[in-house]
């Protein structure tokens, strides 16, 4: 399934970009975090505080993909 | 419900136009303001924010529909900036009328604190930098 991932804050800065497109063959939002970390090993440390969303919804690890979905990584939310 | 993302400066003034105050007995505004200094008491230059918009948007409206679930109350307006904000400036500013003080005040701050618990916007801390290590006092400003 192709994907399209969007990366904010912290996330966004160490990797150096804010959208991706990956071919991915996994089933879960937590199995794309671990091709992502494998594609970028500067996101290891943020695995333990990141939260996931698929398609603008709060998810998790186990959350499962679909194709076309959109899957934003993201530190704790820091607004107000 | 009025929400709004945006990179202009907001206020409450521009909050309470979006509230139809007919037939409504109290109006209570919040307004977080960007502090000088970060939690070590480091002082700041500016705050950065940032927001997955089209996500913010879906959380903001939750959370207003939860209100209005709870305590009835459908006047609320909620702005909240991203971009650059200079400190001592509004970051965000939420209003919100209701028939008495009570769920007014109750709903203000429900959403307030879940708006910092789940509507995905992010704030950057910049330092101030270190001063120069030049005296530029004697330079005219113009």
């Amino acid at each position: 399934m192709r994907v399209q991932v969007k990366l904010f804050s912290l996330l966004r800065e160490a990797v150096g970009h804010s959208e991706l497109f990956i071919d991915f063959r996994g089933q879960t939002a937590g199995e794309l975090w671990e091709e992502l970390e494998r594609e970028f090993p500067v996101l290891a440390p943020f695995r333990s505080a990141r939260a996931i969303a698929v398609n603008r919804q709060h998810a998790h690890e186990s959350s499962p993909l679909n194709d076309g979905d959109e899957i934003a990584f993201f530190p704790p939310v820091s607004g107000g | 419900m009025y929400l709004e993302i945006t990179e202009r400066p907001i206020s409450v003034e521009e909050a309470l136009a979006h509230l139809d105050l007919r037939g409504q007995g109290g109006l209570v505004t919040f307004v977080g303001i960007a502090r000088p200094t970060d939690s070590q008491g480091r002082p700041l230059s500016h705050l950065e924010y940032e927001a997955y918009a089209e996500m913010a948007h879906i959380e903001m409206e939750k959370l207003c529909r939860e209100i209005e679930r709870r305590w009835g109350v459908t006047q609320i307006a909620v702005l909240h900036r991203i971009g650059r904000v200079e400190i001592g400036a509004p970051s965000v500013v939420i209003a919100v009328a209701s028939e008495h003080r009570a769920e007014a005040f109750a709903a203000c701050r429900y959403a307030i604190d879940t708006l910092k618990e789940t509507v995905p916007i992010w704030k950057k801390e910049v330092p101030k930098p270190a001063r120069s290590m030049y005296n530029t006092e004697h330079i005219e400003t113009i």
